[in-house]
């Protein structure tokens, strides 16, 4: 668990069922047919969420399940999503510390490249083996990630601050 | 909740077990073996229905806010009656207007064929109505998913039209939905013939909505404005459906000329087309499907 910056309040441990439980609402949206490209990919989102929070849960080896979920779940390319969700919690991991340091619109502002590299890979993956160029607006599923992630997170954080006040005692207690 | 994370509780064993970038790696690989053996050589087949099983109550359930949207809300619950009983008229009617437009060319056809061949079947169509649901959710292809599957007796490789023409083929199929991939998806292939004078080709999705006649010589006699329908020649396709119409044939560049159509059908936006299954005479005498 990494402290917020703001150290006044303490952050309890997410539960494991709040994670799943958010990962499978993300999960369905994605699967709603919306027919549009500036829908967030919420999977994706939901996800590099709580591999930068609880990173003892969530890795590498979650995005890998995820990603074939979503691959069968939009008949596409078996493997695509998975290589795409993988690097993005590699990389977001691995700048970690860095990331939770800033607010909402900074870690949007340095998690956008990952979100763009993931959709380029899916992109490179697909025009090598033959398919479409689906056109630049493509890479807005990305944007319209990082626009939704100040609220996203805070949607995200609040029960853990919910649940620190509850108890009444922090973890130093 | 049913969760879609099944093997997430093995997850923290398997940190522990290796380095970040170890499991990097060996995702990164999994996930390229994957592709590989799914774009290139196709063999995931198995695998991808065994997760679709799992998942198909999730995908179902997905698709009630679509069709909540385009049947208007709740509120309007006699107006969504009115419009499925209009949809399923439609559909009829599409039946109809297409029956009635292949008649008389197959009619020509078949006497001919049986006057030179001896005969005595003629070649059946079998014609199923469906509905699309919506674009399939992968911006790299062109594809729709339409209502009826392998329950209602669509099988992979069957022609897919509207009242105008080819609109695609199904391409995958599952018990109530199958997906159809349009004729204007890169490089997909229909071999045609020129109406007007029954040179023969082959037609291939560029990815812009565009056609492409290939593998002619420079000499090949097709114009401007031509209709290429279909030569049948796949064995999956029946022959005479129009696929598109010539609209630039430029110069020779290298050995052949570059010829575009454009496709008749206007498939993508059409809700309502006909899947149409080819019963060669001969498989139609054995025993029908």
């Amino acid at each position: 668990m990494r402290e917020s910056p703001r150290p006044s309040r303490v952050l309890q441990p997410p539960r494991p069922r709040f994670i799943l439980t958010t990962l499978a609402l993300a999960f369905f949206w994605d699967l709603i047919p919306k027919g549009g490209v500036f829908w967030p990919e919420m999977s994706m989102a939901v996800l590099t969420f709580w591999a930068l929070r609880d990173p003892e849960r969530v890795g590498v080896g979650t995005a890998f399940v995820l990603g074939v979920m979503l691959d069968v779940g939009r008949g596409a390319a078996l493997g695509q999503e998975a290589l795409a969700l993988v690097w993005v919690v590699y990389l977001a991991q691995r700048r970690a510390a860095r990331i939770l340091w800033f607010g909402g619109w900074g870690q949007a502002l340095l998690l956008l490249p990952l979100w763009l590299l993931a959709l380029a890979l899916q992109a490179a993956v697909r025009l090598v083996a033959g398919g479409d160029w689906p056109g630049w607006s493509y890479f807005g599923a990305a944007v319209s990630v990082a626009l939704l992630w100040p609220m996203l997170s805070a949607l995200l954080l609040w029960p853990q601050w919910r649940a620190a006040r509850a108890d009444g005692a922090g973890p130093l207690s | 909740m049913n969760s879609p994370l099944g093997a997430s509780p093995n997850v923290p064993r398997f940190h522990r077990a290796m380095s970040p970038t170890q499991r990097l790696g060996l995702a990164t690989l999994a996930s390229v073996l994957l592709l590989v053996l799914d774009l290139r050589f196709g063999a995931l087949g198995a695998v991808r229905d065994a997760v679709s099983v799992v998942l198909r109550p999730v995908q179902e359930a997905a698709h009630w806010p679509v069709k909540l949207a385009t049947n208007g809300s709740i509120y309007f619950a006699t107006l969504a009656e009115v419009q499925a009983e209009n949809a399923r008229l439609r559909r009829i009617e599409l039946e109809d207007q297409l029956r009635a437009a292949t008649l008389a060319a197959l009619e020509a056809e078949n006497a001919e064929l049986r006057r030179l061949l001896g005969m005595s079947k003629r070649a059946e169509l079998r014609t199923i109505g469906v509905e699309v649901l919506y674009d399939a959710p992968d911006p790299f292809s062109r594809r729709l998913v339409v209502d009826r599957g392998a329950n209602a007796g669509v099988r992979l490789g069957l022609a897919v039209l509207d009242a105008d023409g080819l609109v695609g083929q199904v391409t995958r199929i599952q018990p109530l939905v199958s997906e159809v991939t349009l004729i204007t998806q890169k490089d997909h292939a229909v071999p045609v013939m020129v109406q007007r004078n029954g040179v023969r080709g082959v037609v291939y999705g560029l990815g812009d909505g565009y056609l492409e006649l290939r593998h002619l010589l420079p000499e090949t006699d097709v114009r401007l404005d031509d209709l290429l329908v279909t030569s049948g020649l796949d064995g999956l396709l029946p022959p005479g459906i129009p696929v598109a119409r010539v609209v630039s044939v430029d110069a020779a560049v290298g050995s052949f000329s570059r010829i575009v159509a454009r496709p008749v059908s206007f498939g993508e936006r059409r809700r309502h087309l006909l899947v149409i299954e080819h019963v060669p005479a001969k498989e139609a005498t054995v025993g029908g499907p």
